[in-house]
This record gives C-alpha cells, structure tokens and sequence, in this order.
C-alpha cells in the first residue's frame, strides 16, 4: 500500500471510530428506549421487593441465595475481559488485541458497576448497608468481596482511562468550530492536555505499564475472593479448595465470550470490518476454545474426585445435577458451553465469523447457567434429615436480572456515543512499518525498490478534516 | 341338731377352708418381695468406707476411693460403686453422679475426680446392694477453694504474629488490627500502585505542548 | 445442651406435636414457620428411625459468626451465638454457612401474633421478629438469668434436655442434677457432623426413646403448629 492508500485507512479508521460521537439514528434512540422501559420495569419490581421483603422472591430459608448472587458472580466474571485482553495480551505484546482493547475494557468497568448492584438487590435490610463501614468484619468473605471489587472497579477505570487520553485529544482537535461548548469543555478536560509530545508518551507509558501489571494480580484475586463466599462454607458441593481457580478460569471464559460478543455487534454497527477482522475473531475464538478445555479439565477435577470417593451428600448432588432436577441445565452446559465451542473451533468450516459469534453466544449463555448451577446444587443438598426443596426464580427476580442486563447495554450504547469505541492512536501506531513503492530510476532494468516506511500518525501532522 | 353327715361336711368344709388358707399363705409368701424374704433371711449386712482429700483446690484431680466390706471385715470385689455429691443448679437440687467404679478383689472402689466447683461440697460414696448384699452410702466433706477458668474455648491454631500474641507481653494494639495485618499490607500495596500509575498519568498534563509550537 | 435421645420419641407417647418445638415457639413468638428447635427423624440402621431435638448448637467455632460481615451473630463471653437483629443487613451468608439448618430468615413481615409487636426488642429476647433479618434458637439467655431453664427444656414431659454450664460440668433437665463430665463420658455421649470442626456445644445421648417404651419401628410424629389466632397485619407466613 502506498502512503495515499495507507493515509486514506487511517482517515478511515478515524471516521469510523468517531462517527457514533457526531451521528445518531433514529433507531439508535429506539434501542434506548426501549433498554429504558425494561430498566423501568426493573425498578418498579425492586420497589415491590422493597416494599413486601425477599419473600416476593423464589429463595427461602433452604436456599437462601438465588438468581440474585449467581448473577452478580456472573457479572464479576464477565469483568476479566478487559484483563485478559487489555493487560495479559498487552504484556505479550500481541498486536491483533489493540483494535478490541477498549472494547474489553468498556465491558470490564461496566460489568463491575452493574454486578456490584447485586449484592444490594439481595440485601434484606438495604437501608443498613453503611454498617458494613461502621461495623465491618475483615474476617469475612463478603468484605473481601467489597474491598476487592471495589479495588478492581477503580483500578479498571484508571486503565481505562489512560489510553482514552490521546483519543479524547483527537476528539478534542476534530471538533469543528460548530461544536456545542460542553463538548469542546468534555474533551479538552479529559484529553488532559494531550499533545503527544515524547515526555507526554514516556509518562503514559509507564502508567500503563504499572497498571497492566498490577491489574492482572488484582483480577484474579477478585475471582478468586468472590468464589471464597462459597468455598468458606461447610456445604458439601461448596468445600472445595479449587474454587478459587475454577472461578478465574469461568470468569476469563465468559468474559472472552462477551467481548466476541460486543465486538461483532459494535463491527457491524460501526462498520468496523476492516479494522476488526478475522483475525481477532480466530484469536479470541482459539482464546474460548482452550479455556474451555481448561474448564473441561477443573469439571472432570471437581466430579472425578468427589464422585471416586462418594462422601455424604455427593450422590445427591450428582443425582440433582445430572439425572434429576438440574439435569437439563447442566447438560446444556456442558454439551453446549463447552463441547460445542471447542467443536466450532476445531472444524474448518464453523471457525468464521459467524460460527465463532454462536460459540460466544452459547458460552455466556452456558456460564450463566453454570453459576446458577453451582448456587442451586450448592443449597440443594440437605443438610440434616429432611427433603431438598425446589427453587425457582420469582418474576421479581427475572425482571431485576433482565433491568440489569438492560442497564449494562444502555451504559455501553451511552458510552458508544461519548467515548470512542476503538482504540485510534494504538491501531494507528501498530499497525506496523508498511511497504511502499519506490518509482524506478530512469534505467529499465532495476525493479523498484520497496523501502519501509512509517505509518503517517494524524495526531501529530494534524488531523486532517 | 346336728346329724353325723352334716358333721362330716362340716369337717371336710373346714379341711378345704384350710387347705385353701394354706394355699393362699404359700401363694402370697412365693409372690413376695425376694428382698424382703431375703432381708429377713439372706441379704448380708455391709459396711462403706469413704476417703477423700479434705480439700482441694478448683480444677485439681483428686483420687476418690471406697472401700466395702461385708460383716466380716473381708472386701466385696466385682460390684459397682457410685460417687455422688449433691449439687443445685437452677432451682433444681440433688445428688449428682460424679464418678463411679468397680470394687477389685479388696473391695476398694476408686475413681478420679477433677474438683470443678468451690465451696464446701459433700462426697459421698454409694452402694446400690445386689441380691446377696444391703446397700451401703457414706459420705464426707471436701472444702474447694481456688479462682481459676476452667473451661477454655479453644478453637482453631493460634499463629505468632497473626492472632496469638505472646504471653508475656499484651500489646496495646487490639486484636483486630494485629490480625488483620496481611489484608491491610495487601490492599495498601495495590493502592499505592495505583497511586504511582496516577502521578505518571498527570505528569502528562503539564507535558504538552501550547498551540502554536510546532511538533517535532 | 444435653439432649438425652434415650428419652425423645417426638412427644408420641403425648399424641401431640414435640412440646419443645411448642414451647419454643409460644415463649419467643417464633414466627410461622420457623423451628428453632426442630424434631428432625433420621433412619437408624435396620430400618428404624429415631427423633433428633436440633436446637442451635452454639458452635464454639462457629461458621456464621466467622462470616458475618458486619458482626452481627456474635458470640458472648457466656458462650452463646446471639444476633444482633438490628445490625443484621440481610445478606444471609451465615445461613449459606451453618450446617446444620438452624438459622432462619425473615423473608416477610413475620407471621407473629399482634402482642409480641408490642415489645421492645433485645438480642437475648428476639422479639418482635424484624423483617429481612436472620434469627434462630438463643439458649434462651432471658430464662438463664432469671435462674430458669429454657423453655425446650422445661416443656419436655421426659426431661429429655439437659441444661447446663461448661465451667461448673454441672446440668440438670428440671429433675436431676448431672455432672457433665461424666454423664456424657459414661453414656458415649457425641455431637452432630463432629468432623466439621464446628465443636457445638450441644451433645447427644444415643437412643430412639427407649426408656419412655417406644419402639424404633414407631415412625412419625405430628406436625408442629403454631397457635397464633391473628398475626401481624400484613404479614404472610412461608415454606421453609
């Protein structure tokens, strides 16, 4: 490609990233409201909640956790996208990542905001929720669960912020002079003056530096403390020591589900296709497909050795999960969230685009289900002489999970329109050198040369308009 | 008048009248208590020695011993004695079994005892009688005294530096916040990377450069 | 807690629900359904059963108080787990913990009779319930003080439950008196799921109710009711 071929991309990918920022459809004030009126709902039922007490839920004394805490185990899960992506590629220096990054680090910061609603909805007294400052216990596993989401959600948003600072100072240049006030106000403040200067790149380098090593830890101890609410029961299912591991291998899994997810969905919508190929799709599928061999192998360690020995309550529970109650749900799961995502992967002609799509969808589909799997199951197993009692989730319980769901798209359709979606400077200054050709000299017989030549970066020549 | 024949019916009404008396004398005899056949007839006196330390402190073990005799002064080995002590517990008074044990061949009983009550309690040893033998008791003082906590909760591994604290010194420092250390320490390091990650980040405010100044 | 199960038969012999469970649940105003002492009826090994008075077994290691995020199960210097209702937030992590099924949430407004609204709440006398909070059986330390035994413990017409206090290794059932150390020595006394490490403080006798003339083939008992004629406006009760 030639460098008016090579400029003419990079205009490109500008346009297209930031095109949401300026452009709005009719359709996309539908989709919002529609998202708003199943918000709405959610509310009204939590204010029935609110009003007559948990009893309005499916839980009782003999399962006292429900679809409240396996989705916000769930929610938290989905949160390692962004680590995975953004910091443990990113510290492999694997290129094909960058034009997804932001993405999975959107879905991340989201993910914790709306999973950390969770354990509020499910809390009986709400109103007391500040005891938890007055009066909080170290020693237990729900106040871990509060210092290290709490420590993940601002160590996600702080990394996601800094590479947002060159794209906000791109912002900040392309805004015409017909641009509203607090736009121009928005951009400049959060561009922090950005103008990419070599002192400027060496300071964000190494805050990114810093933190996409200090994330990775934070992430897999967050997993790790939210599988210990479980794990530091006495319960038969629950007393495992590989929750901890189990849980951060379900959360990368499904959270590298959603980001194939968003990522076709905001391709399409911003017709992204030549800058997300692919190539990140084949990444991230192969990325799904082993981490669904590594949850095939923590399954096969948790039922091989707890079904070989038959402790009290295992063969209830193996009966509850796998011919009884549970069955089709786990069936589901195992066959559809983690057979059938390998299977796509392996066979040539299901490992495209679409294909890989269907894998993801099954798999967030499939965790969903697992962790309400391991909630259920878990409370199902009787503890004394008595017999295990159903559970089904209430309508308040859907219409909160389905409000929650509504509320982490609409804040990722609200950030779509503020925030680019696709990291520019870091596609741009990646892409690596390309070849150019040389005109020959006046002599017929040398072939042109091809020299490299460096990727033209708009934020420093001026964006061209 | 009477006739001869009536005589003799009479007679024969007697000897069954009788007869039926004497049945009925043998019937109640056989139906009788054992022990108060026996008691009047085999149940052997006995006789119960009791020995205790006269006082003890609270929390020691002491050896209770009693020996049972027969008439003669000879040991009655193989047969259970009791150790009691009366005691009140919520309105609810009476003699409580503190230890029990066997006679060996001298007829002594003996049994530990770990004294956890103060005050002047009573001791008493118990012989309940058996088909041959009286049922014996005695009993004797035994003054506790002493202050001590007996019974301590002791759950789980007391760890040097994370929640035992040496006994010989008591920290000013609460327990909570000596034990929860490893938390604290954990959370301030990542907090004050992110603390780093943000000077680095606002280094890049001042840094730029002003409109007008050409890039390099 | 001494439970003498030698003595138990579920109140068969009385033709009624187990007196404890009612005894209970008139003294505290336990609200429908809640037991805080339950009458659970294991299988015995050939082919009987055998009933199993479960109040709170006051662990010594207790899980619920070890995750209670905010301290509100506690344990006092006595011994006893008590809950503070009124720091209680709801979150149910010591139900998810306690393994034994002795802890009980108030889903809704607590089916309690109108009286029991009236009193003023403390953690020794967990009356009124307060809604969206966790309660379960306290030893009754209200009794205790007064020099009372609890109300499981008088109600039993077998003297089947003994209370009594660890340091002194004395309890009695209101009948007799018993030193601990050797009535529970003597009578291969154990604790329930001993290998948990919970260390309760509530220790079984075996038995099926021998000593009252039931037989362990005598299965079922009946129902435990709760004699409320109104309860608290608005409130519903619920299935365990």
């Amino acid at each position: 490609m030639d460098a008016v071929t090579d400029r003419a991309w990079g205009v490109r990918l500008e346009d297209r990233a930031l095109a949401p920022l300026s452009k709005t459809s009719w359709r996309y004030w539908v989709w919002i409201a529609s998202l708003l009126v199943v918000i709405g709902w959610a509310l009204f039922a939590y204010s029935y909640q609110l009003r007559h007490g948990l009893i309005v839920t499916g839980m009782r004394d003999r399962i006292s956790w429900g679809m409240y805490i396996l989705t916000f185990v769930f929610f938290i899960g989905i949160s390692h996208a962004g680590t995975l992506l953004s910091a443990i590629l990113r510290v492999f220096k694997a290129r094909w990542q960058l034009s997804v990054t932001r993405m999975a680090e959107f879905i991340t910061v989201v993910a914790l905001m709306v999973g950390g609603l969770f354990p509020l909805i499910d809390m009986g007294r709400p109103d007391r929720i500040l005891n938890l400052v007055w009066y909080g216990r170290w020693q237990s596993p729900l106040m871990w669960d509060v210092f290290a989401v709490l420590t993940y959600l601002c160590g996600s948003t702080i990394y996601l912020y800094l590479p947002l600072i060159p794209d906000f100072a791109l912002c900040r240049d392309r805004l015409g002079p017909w641009a509203p006030a607090w736009k121009r106000w928005f951009f400049t403040a959060a561009a922090a003056g950005w103008t990419g200067t070599p002192r400027q790149r060496k300071a964000l380098d190494r805050a990114m530096t810093v933190m996409m090593i200090v994330i990775i830890p934070v992430a897999v101890s967050v997993h790790t403390v939210i599988s210990w609410i479980f794990a530091m029961t006495l319960r038969v299912p629950f007393n495992s020591t590989v929750f901890g591991a189990y849980f951060v291998a379900g959360a990368i899994f499904s959270g590298v589900a959603a980001i194939i997810l968003l990522m076709a969905v905001l391709r399409k919508l911003m017709h992204l296709e030549e800058f997300i190929t692919i190539t990140q799709f084949r990444a991230l599928g192969f990325v799904l497909g082993g981490m669904a061999l590594v949850m095939v192998y923590f399954n096969l360690s948790e039922y091989v050795t707890s079904g070989y020995k038959m402790e009290a309550g295992v063969a209830f529970h193996f009966h509850d999960i796998m011919t009884g109650y549970l069955a089709p749900l786990f069936w589901f799961y195992i066959v559809g969230g983690l057979f059938v995502p390998v299977l796509i992967m392996a066979l040539p002609w299901t490992r495209n685009i679409r294909g890989i799509v269907v894998a993801a969808g099954l798999v967030l589909a499939a965790m969903w289900i697992e962790r309400y799997l391991i909630v259920v199951s878990g409370f199902r197993v009787p503890l004394m002489a008595y017999s295990a009692r159903p559970y089904a989730p209430s309508w308040v319980e859907w219409s909160i999970f389905g409000g929650a769901a509504a509320l982490f798209l609409l804040i990722i359709s609200v950030f779509a329109k503020v925030f680019p979606m696709i990291s520019v400077w870091e596609v741009m200054e990646h892409r690596g050198p390309e070849e150019v050709e040389v005109p020959a000299p006046a002599t017929v017989t040398a072939p042109p040369r091809r020299v490299p030549v460096p990727v033209a970066r708009s934020v420093e020549t001026g964006s061209p308009q | 008048m009477k006739t001869a024949a009536m005589t003799s019916v009479y007679r024969s009404r007697t000897v069954i009248g009788l007869l039926a008396l004497v049945a009925l004398a043998a019937g109640v005899v056989a139906m009788a208590p054992r022990s108060v056949a026996a008691q009047t007839a085999a149940k052997a006196p006995t006789a119960i020695g009791i020995s205790v330390p006269a006082d003890a402190q609270l929390g020691q073990s002491i050896l209770l011993q009693a020996r049972l005799v027969d008439a003669r002064g000879t040991g009655i080995p193989g047969v259970d004695v009791q150790f009691t002590s009366p005691a009140t517990f919520l309105n609810t008074s009476g003699d409580m079994v503190i230890a029990d044990a066997m006679t060996d061949s001298h007829g002594l009983a003996a049994a530990q005892y770990e004294v956890r009550r103060t005050g002047k309690l009573t001791v008493k040893a118990v012989f309940a009688g058996s088909d041959r033998y009286a049922p014996a008791k005695i009993s004797a003082p035994l003054a506790v005294s002493g202050d001590r906590q007996l019974y301590v909760q002791d759950a789980g591994v007391k760890i040097p530096g994370l929640n035992a604290t040496s006994t010989q010194q008591t920290s000013g420092w609460p327990h909570w916040v000596l034990s929860g250390w490893p938390i604290a320490a954990v959370l301030l390091i990542v907090w004050s990377l992110y603390g780093v990650a943000v000077f680095f980040m606002s280094q890049i405010v001042g840094a730029g450069e002003q409109p007008g100044e050409g890039a390099p | 807690m001494i439970i003498d199960l030698r003595r138990c038969d579920g109140c068969q012999s009385q033709n009624k629900p187990p007196l404890c469970t009612a005894a209970c649940i008139e003294g505290h105003f336990v609200p429908d359904p809640m037991q805080w002492i339950e009458v659970y009826e294991p299988d015995l090994h050939g082919g009987g059963s055998q009933f199993v008075p479960t109040p709170c077994q006051q662990c010594q290691n207790a899980p619920c108080t070890n995750v209670c995020p905010v301290g509100a199960t506690f344990a006092t210097p006595e011994g006893v787990v008590l809950i503070d209702q009124e720091r209680c937030i709801g979150c149910r992590i010591c139900m998810a913990a306690c393994p034994y099924d002795r802890r009980f949430f108030n889903w809704g407004d607590p089916p309690v009779p109108p009286e029991a609204m009236a009193m003023k709440y403390m953690p020794e006398h967990q009356t009124p319930a307060i809604k969206g909070t966790v309660m379960k059986c306290d030893f009754c330390p209200d009794m205790a003080g007064a020099g009372r035994l609890p109300y499981c413990a008088q109600a039993c017409p077998n003297h089947a439950i003994y209370y009594g206090d660890l340091e002194e290794g004395i309890a009695t059932n209101g009948d007799q008196v018993v030193d601990v150390n050797h009535f529970l020595a003597a009578n291969a006394a154990y604790r329930l799921k001993e290998e948990l490490g919970t260390e309760p403080r509530v220790f079984y006798i075996p038995g099926y109710g021998q000593k009252v003339g039931r037989s362990p083939f005598k299965r079922g008992r009946l129902a435990t009711i709760w004699p409320w004629k109104k309860v608290a406006k608005g409130s519903e009760t619920w299935t365990r």
